[in-house]
């Protein structure tokens, strides 16, 4: 069940790669409500990706219509594709991290994007280090850290906009059972306060109980879409960053 | 102000980036140094030998026949004209030389006769029974421009009394016409050396923005937009230019005073003249402008390489 008007809609949506045989999404229709914790589940090849991607304006539909927030993202010009990316934190499996820039650097680099530059900045940086537990280490470099903490770098990262979406494609991929446990805790304090999280994952176990709805996707069509009562995370309620 | 924070911010990517790997980025502005240096060189000599040029080439002259009927008198007439003309040409040419003198027919025929002599016979003067040469001024002119003087002979042309005009100009087109081709070689090199500084930096920024891919990408992917992504390119262009064109002016002074210390280890008046008009550099201005000028290139070089890497390649 939706639980606000839809933030995020996919209508009819197909999309095909140059040169792939099948279609990446074929005719997907989705809607998405402000403030659900999804679930994006589905094997490799599923479009889990592909589904981020556009939400993104990563990729665009080669056929139907991708909207967020009210906006035809398949239609945004180049220019304003940037502005809208600002509204979204973005998280991947291979964390995309820079290696020679130390963990407050990476975090603080949608800051210096926007704009904000500078002890401000700085400071931004630090709170969503914080809010992921890695203030610590700040000037450490990121090839230093395990995978779980580099993970929650790139977490750090993606909310330090303060976005109103969050997506994470497989985050938790690679990672031990313990450290998986952490970011998806993360994930659902920033559900708790107002935040769409949309997590692709194959694992499914990772979020039992937090996601409030899952999807299913196979072969680039929706096979599953169920509505569940999250569970209470273990983790402390944090403040809005 | 968010903006010079951005930019002050993109001039430290620049500056962290020329510092990761200075040697190619040294390999660069030696290319644009040298580049430059040959129009700076060329422009600087130019600028050296037109003055000297006019000073030691013969002056030119403009020979003013008078009617062969003209009246008694009227030679003291047309004489009082041409100071006339000469007056107000002096007055609106700066640093020009006038001279005015009158030749006689008399003096002509006779000049005529010694010429003839040399060239070895008189038999068709001694034929003649009357002098057929009229009266003639004769006006030399120094430090003129080739069309400050054809006006001059234009004017005197238009005078009473006067029947023939004769421009010596065939040095003054000479000479004109040396400065206008070294003036066109000076603006294509120019136009050429605009290329290279942009060539090289268009190369330079394509291979950063391939070594900076993923960077780049993950900019992109937080929301940087294309000028935020560009602006370090642009000031490690500029930077290009600059440490180009400042190299450029540093090599010229080295050259300019090694070829002049070689002309006054020779000795002589002729060898201290040369020394003496070998440009050690550009005035201050005009460096300045041509660092300038490599400055906006390397600018632009580093802009649209960005720009095409960004829209091509990413």
């Amino acid at each position: 069940m939706t639980q606000t008007a839809p933030l995020i809609e996919f209508a009819a949506v197909r999309k095909a790669y140059p040169g792939s045989r099948g279609d990446a999404l074929a005719g997907l229709d989705l809607s998405i409500g402000r403030g659900e914790f999804i679930a994006v589940l589905g094997p490799s090849g599923a479009g889990k990706s592909t589904l981020f991607k556009l939400i993104a304006a990563i990729e665009r539909p080669t056929a139907g219509r991708v909207s967020v927030g009210g906006q035809d993202v398949g239609r945004l010009s180049r220019a304003a594709v940037p502005w809208f990316r600002r509204k979204l934190g973005l998280t991947f499996q291979d964390t995309k991290l820079l290696y020679d820039r130390s963990v407050l650097d990476n975090v603080m680099l949608p800051l210096l994007c926007t704009g904000s530059f500078g002890e401000q900045a700085r400071a931004r940086g630090r709170a969503a280090l914080d809010k992921v537990g890695l203030r610590q280490f700040e000037t450490a470099l990121p090839a230093t850290l395990s995978g779980g903490e580099q993970q929650r770098v790139a977490l750090a990262r993606a909310i330090v906009n303060r976005p109103a979406v969050l997506l994470a494609d497989e985050p938790t991929a690679n990672l031990d059972a313990a450290a998986a446990e952490r970011i998806v805790g993360i994930f659902a304090d920033f559900h708790r306060l107002g935040t769409t999280v949309m997590v692709a994952t194959h694992t499914p176990a990772t979020l039992a109980g937090m996601a409030t709805r899952t999807i299913h996707l196979s072969d680039g069509r929706l096979v599953g879409d169920e509505q569940h009562a999250p569970r209470e995370s273990s983790a402390p309620a944090q403040e809005d960053i | 102000m968010p903006w010079l924070r951005a930019h002050l911010h993109a001039l430290s990517i620049a500056l962290r980036g020329i510092a990761r790997e200075p040697l190619s980025w040294l390999a660069g502005v030696i290319v644009i140094a040298v580049a430059v240096l040959l129009p700076m060189v060329l422009h600087a000599t130019v600028g050296a030998l037109a003055p000297m040029l006019r000073d030691i080439a013969a002056e030119p002259e403009i020979s003013v026949f008078m009617t062969p009927d003209a009246a008694p008198g009227a030679n003291v007439e047309l004489r009082g004209r041409l100071e006339t003309l000469l007056v107000a040409a002096r007055a609106d040419t700066r640093g020009a030389r006038f001279a005015l003198r009158e030749v006689p027919r008399g003096e002509a025929l006779e000049r005529f006769r010694i010429d003839a002599e040399r060239a070895g016979g008189t038999g068709a003067l001694d034929a003649l029974k009357d002098n057929p040469l009229p009266d003639s001024f004769i006006v030399t002119a120094g430090g003129v421009e080739a069309d400050r003087l054809g006006q001059l002979a234009e004017a005197a042309r238009a005078l009473p009394g006067v029947d023939l005009v004769q421009l010596d100009a065939a040095w003054v087109q000479r000479l004109a016409s040396a400065l206008g081709v070294v003036t066109a070689l000076q603006w294509a090199l120019a136009a050429l050396l605009a290329l290279v500084v942009m060539a090289v930096t268009f190369n330079a920024t394509r291979v950063q923005v391939l070594l900076l891919r993923d960077e780049i990408e993950i900019a992109r992917l937080v929301g940087a937009t294309g000028a935020f992504i560009r602006r370090p390119f642009v000031y490690r262009g500029a930077l290009l230019g600059l440490a180009g064109g400042t190299l450029a002016l540093g090599l010229m002074a080295l050259l300019g005073q090694a070829l002049r210390m070689a002309f006054e280890q020779r000795g002589g008046a002729d060898f201290a003249a040369l020394a003496a008009a070998v440009p050690i550099g550009l005035p201050l201005v005009e460096a300045l402008l041509s660092v300038i000028v490599c400055v906006l290139l390397g600018a632009m070089g580093g802009n649209w390489s960005a720009w095409r890497q960004l829209r091509v390649h990413l």
